[in-house]
């Protein structure tokens, strides 16, 4: 009997619902209230508080945020429940453990905070999963990040998005572990006014993203282990930026505490991949078979750029089998370079260190779908 | 003599030179090739760029490479005006842009070409920085027959002042698929003279945040189908005869989803419009009739909910200035928001000005499924 039960149990959740939202639903819909696929709500907002953790809310295309446009949330039916100016400061508050998705894909389902408040979507609970591949959502017109990860999230998945017109495109401040890693994957940040993902979090896994556009950086990264692979910026400030502060950063001289492999950094305006020294006590950032390729201009072709602002040590990165647009790596265009004018900065020594021999051919890891 | 400098960049040519030919002309197209474009390229290679070792830097420079029937694939990056001087340089890789004459474009396709990105549109960037007119002019009768992009392997065509694609009005056997357009005037200006083999094909494409329309469809009988329309002025403009629109969706257009026009001579603009979907738009579909009607327009299979606001919410919007002649709508067995058919808010409604006849009766109980098919 006991054994029944708790089979029964992990098949089918006691209390697992899924709740419907709508661009032709109510909130205001009472038999008994929204939620069902024929009654969906009209906001998100209304679907996370009817919702109990572990529950999934699908949400079907058209626009969620300030429906009237009048500045203001509230104002008229089926509006978000913003907090604005306080609490989260953001439009889409996710404080239970939910699993939210699009029905139809990111680009036809927007959430759009008309710059009212910072964040748009703020994730606060650990094991959140918000958007799949293929049914995510965009998210746009945050003053800060369009989705913010809070820094006492441990877990969670957020996939299959597109960040746009924020000012951060996706925010990871998660504090992760080497065997609780939150993933961000198939997600795409395109045009915001800062970064397109900026992670501050620890053992953060981003794979297969796309940065394209971004004003800052494509991915800024500081955080302690983090794993990128797979992801791609184009035509962002810098592609990547890794920062190795503060002090005794772990990740320096440690390869196995920073993944970076099969990245993918093009024609972007400074550097494909800059890395950063402004507290570390010294050491290398270890990263390998990537594509660094058309970033900067003639003068200025640095696939990889290391900035070491500390006097007193010898800092820098290490890139083995990289891909610089040549098959006789760095060099003059159409190549990439990655020393010389590349390194920079005030410390004993900026290092662009190549082990390896470089990749004769550029990698192609782009071809799976993303949506 | 010049196909045989080119076919340097592929390694079946000395196949079939030093095997003299014979079988493989059959296995091999004779003529057809493949040049490679870059970011890792340059135009200058000697003796010409193209293989794959030894991509070219600007699309412009691989068309004026290829041949009729070539295909051309190109490598993740931007391509446009490098520097960002506001001025296109063709000998340092930029595209070979005409501004202010002949196409007032950045890249001119003048053969019928397989254009298509290695890696998708997110990653592969026309950009025309505001300094020509349309980003891609595909030119009739020349470029007849190209394939612009295709599922997976399209472009981001970005910040032409006009046009995002521009296609000419007697274009036949186009395809353009794959790609999204934004920060255009219109994203993606189609016409052409389509029917049977000769239509010209327009599938699987974004337009996303163009100042004016997302696609503008002219012509005849061409092909609009899985495509998306968002934050653009109209989600889909159409115009001409016959067309064909379907499992299109448009939303949050700030003026309609789908605005079809009829006149004199224009009597069926759309043979063929179902599964399409308007959603939290200004209004959802506007039919728009100036004189002489004598067809009707049917819309089936199509959801329109969402759109307008409390007082307008007009998910049909049918506008008729001819005061001669009725304008006449089918919609039967479409979804409006609710299972009971146009109405009141949450759904729906029918709106009109002018003589209009209009059935929208045994509306569909529930939503159609639009978006499921993976676009790129």
């Amino acid at each position: 009997m006991t054994t029944t039960a708790l089979v029964m149990a992990a098949v089918l959740p006691a209390h697992a619902a899924t709740w419907f939202v709508a661009s032709y639903g109510d909130d205001a819909f009472n038999t008994p209230t929204c939620g069902a696929k024929t009654l969906p709500c009209r906001s998100v907002s209304k679907a996370i508080s009817l919702a109990a953790g572990g529950d999934t809310i699908i949400v079907g295309p058209g626009v969620y945020g300030d429906l009237n446009a009048s500045g203001t949330f509230g104002d008229f039916p089926g509006e978000e429940t913003a907090e604005i100016g306080s609490g989260c400061n953001c439009m889409i508050k996710v404080s239970k453990q939910l699993t939210i998705v699009s029905r139809d894909g990111a680009e036809v389902t927007t959430f759009d905070a008309a710059f009212l408040t910072q964040n748009v979507v703020d994730i606060q609970i650990a094991g959140t999963i918000f958007g799949k591949p293929s049914k995510g959502f965009t998210i746009r017109n945050g003053l800060a990040s369009g989705l913010l990860i809070d820094s006492a999230v441990s877990s969670g998945n957020v996939a299959g998005n597109i960040a746009t017109s924020n000012l951060t495109g996706f925010e990871v401040n998660v504090s992760g572990s080497l065997t609780d890693k939150p993933i961000v994957t198939d997600n795409i940040a395109v045009d915001n006014s800062g970064s397109g993902f900026l992670v501050n979090g620890d053992f953060n896994t981003l794979q297969r993203n796309r940065a394209t556009g971004n004003a800052g950086a494509g991915f800024a990264i500081t955080g302690t282990g983090e794993n990128l692979k797979q992801n791609v910026a184009v035509a962002n400030n810098n592609g990547f930026e890794i920062d190795m502060e503060p002090p005794g950063h772990p990740f320096a001289n440690c390869p196995s505490c920073f993944g970076f492999t099969n990245n993918g950094a093009i024609a972007n305006n400074l550097a494909g991949v800059f890395v950063q020294a402004m507290g570390a006590a010294g050491g290398l950032a270890f990263l390998q078979k990537s594509n660094a390729f058309g970033n900067g201009d003639a003068a200025n072709n640095c696939g990889a750029s290391v900035d070491n602002q500390v006097s007193m040590n010898t800092m820098g990165a290490s890139f083995n089998i990289f891909y610089w647009g040549a098959a006789t790596g760095i060099g003059a265009n159409p190549a990439d370079t990655a020393g010389g004018v590349c390194l920079t900065g005030a410390g004993a020594g900026s290092v662009a260190e190549f082990s390896g021999t470089p990749a004769a051919k550029e990698f192609v890891f782009g071809e799976k779908p993303l949506k | 003599m010049r196909r045989s400098a080119k076919c340097i960049v592929g390694a079946w040519f000395w196949a079939l030179v030093i095997g003299g030919g014979g079988g493989l002309v059959t296995a091999l197209p004779a003529y057809a090739a493949t040049l490679y474009v870059g970011n890792n390229g340059s135009d200058a290679f000697v003796p010409t760029c193209g293989a794959k070792a030894t991509p070219c830097r600007s699309i412009s420079k691989a068309i004026f490479l290829a041949a009729s029937g070539d295909t051309i694939i190109v490598g993740p990056g931007v391509y446009g005006d490098l520097n960002q001087n506001g001025t296109f340089e063709p000998a340092a890789g930029e595209e070979a842009a005409e501004i202010g004459s002949g196409c007032d474009c950045m890249i001119k396709v003048t053969k019928p070409l397989t254009i298509q990105s290695r890696d998708g549109a997110r990653v592969t960037v026309l950009d025309a920085r505001g300094l020509a007119h349309s980003v891609v002019h595909i030119l009739a009768p020349g470029a007849d027959g190209t394939t612009f992009g295709k599922a997976n392997k399209g472009f981001t065509i970005r910040s032409g002042t006009l046009d995002g694609l521009l296609t000419d009005s007697s274009a036949t056997r186009l395809a353009v698929q794959g790609n999204v357009a934004s920060g255009n005037g219109t994203g993606f200006n189609v016409s052409g003279a389509g029917g049977g083999a000769n239509t010209v094909k327009v599938a699987d494409n974004i337009a996303r945040g163009n100042s004016a329309d997302g696609f503008l469809l002219g012509g005849t009988a061409n092909l609009l189908q899985r495509n998306r329309s968002v934050r653009n002025q109209n989600g889909f403009a159409i115009s001409g005869a016959t067309h064909t629109v379907i499992q299109n969706v448009a939303s949050q257009n700030a003026v309609a989803g789908y605005v079809v026009t009829l006149s004199t001579g224009n009597t069926d603009p759309v043979s063929n419009f179902s599964g399409n979907s308007a959603i939290v738009n200004g209004a959802g579909i506007s039919v728009v009739a100036t004189s002489a009607l004598s067809s009707n327009l049917t819309i089936k299979t199509s959801n329109m909910y969402g759109n307008g606001d409390g007082a307008g919410n007009c998910g049909l919007n049918l506008l008729n200035s001819d005061g001669a002649n009725t304008l006449t709508v089918t919609a039967t067995g479409n979804f409006w928001g609710a299972a009971s058919g146009p109405g009141a808010n949450p759904a729906d409604a029918v709106c009109s000005s002018g003589t209009v006849a209009v059935t929208v009766s045994t509306p569909h109980s529930k939503e159609f499924g639009v978006g499921e098919k993976a676009l790129k």
